[in-house]
């Protein structure tokens, strides 16, 4: 059987656990795969948005959003109608300019504290792919990666409050001083998630 | 939810909005908030973003709400036309100021994907499989199915 043919399956198949599994995980799961199949018929792509309008469960809507993102890379200068037909802009927190006061002392404290905080978020990566270490599909880590930052919301407020902080100075353009290659491994699909999350981090994962 | 906002504007000034008010047929009230939310590009609808776009009509849908209004935009244009398909929504009207849905009081269930018109028995069987656990009772059984077809697509 060929892949196109295989792609006539998945995508009903998925398109029916998306609306009617009982599980939300499931559903989240069966959204991302679908999304990550991409080249999806018309039919399908109405069904993702019934279900990220309908969706009671606010985990599953989130994550249909969140594989989104994955799959889209946004680009918050373009303007409303430049972008992908489905694409999530979220509003990265404005993180404000230091101020020309203080100067390069505002500005080494600053580096210091982003230091810190990257190095905590890489060492929660390291953790996980310890926690994890044998190979799980693209769409599988998703909702593990999400239940790991609701986990860490929940129990370790300040940490994400730091992870937060990370994502503002992250999106503000710390990451253009940055080689991306000397802190996280696009290859290594753990990495690719770490750059994934950290662009795409909201202030609620639920 | 609006907050009340007094200020006092030095009559030179005020005669000019009053003026500027009169002629665009508003408020002196709504052509000062109008100014503002432009300066800090705030849509009206207060929806700025596909994200909130999404919630406002989730939002709608759970109580009821018969009309979202949201920014003019092509995106949101196109999804308004997938959710009118899907019978979400009976209608989209669009102006120059925004775009209105109208949303359908008795929403139909979602419809159920239609599959290939292919025998399941001959499948290859590792498909037969897919076929059959991903509606099984067993919750695992299904996340498993998923998670096949997730690691099929990535080989």
């Amino acid at each position: 059987m060929n892949n196109k043919s295989n792609h006539n399956w998945f995508v009903p198949l998925l398109c029916h656990a998306l609306l009617h599994d009982p599980s939300p995980t499931n559903r989240s799961n069966a959204a991302q795969t679908l999304i990550a199949l991409g080249d999806l018929p018309q039919e399908a792509t109405d069904m993702l948005y019934i279900a990220i309008v309908e969706d009671l469960d606010e985990s599953v809507r989130n994550a249909i959003i969140q594989a989104i993102r994955m799959c889209y890379t946004p680009q918050s200068t373009q303007t409303m109608s430049d972008r992908p037909e489905i694409q999530m802009v979220f509003n990265a927190p404005v993180y404000g300019a230091a101020g020309n006061i203080e100067g390069n002392q505002i500005i080494n404290a600053s580096n210091q504290n982003f230091d810190a905080l990257l190095n905590d978020y890489k060492q929660f990566f390291n953790d996980l792919q310890q926690k994890y270490p044998t190979y799980i599909p693209e769409a599988a880590l998703l909702p593990i990666i999400d239940a790991e930052f609701q986990e860490i919301q929940k129990t370790q407020p300040q940490r994400w409050q730091n992870f937060l902080n990370l994502t503002r100075l992250w999106n503000s353009g710390k990451k253009a001083t940055l080689k991306m290659g000397e802190h996280f491994t696009e290859e290594n699909l753990w990495g690719k998630m770490a750059i994934a999350f950290l662009e795409g981090i909201t202030e609620d994962p639920e | 939810m609006t907050n009340p906002l007094t200020i006092q504007l030095p009559p030179k000034l005020e005669q000019q909005m009053l003026h500027e008010a009169q002629k665009q047929n508003k408020t002196l009230e709504h052509l000062v908030l109008g100014l503002i939310q432009q300066h800090y590009d705030v849509h009206p609808t207060g929806i700025n973003s596909l994200e909130e776009f999404f919630v406002a009509i989730h939002n709608a849908i759970q109580s009821k709400q018969p009309i979202v209004q949201a920014p003019v935009d092509d995106v949101y244009l196109k999804i308004a036309a997938s959710l009118k398909r899907s019978g979400i929504l009976l209608d989209v009207q669009s102006s120059d100021q925004s775009l209105i849905l109208y949303f359908n009081p008795n929403p139909p269930p979602p419809a159920n994907p239609s599959l290939p018109d292919l025998d399941p028995s001959e499948l290859d069987p590792k498909l037969a499989k897919i076929v059959k656990d991903i509606k099984d009772e067993d919750e695992t059984v299904r996340f498993q199915a998923i998670q096949a077809i997730a690691q099929w697509h990535e080989q």
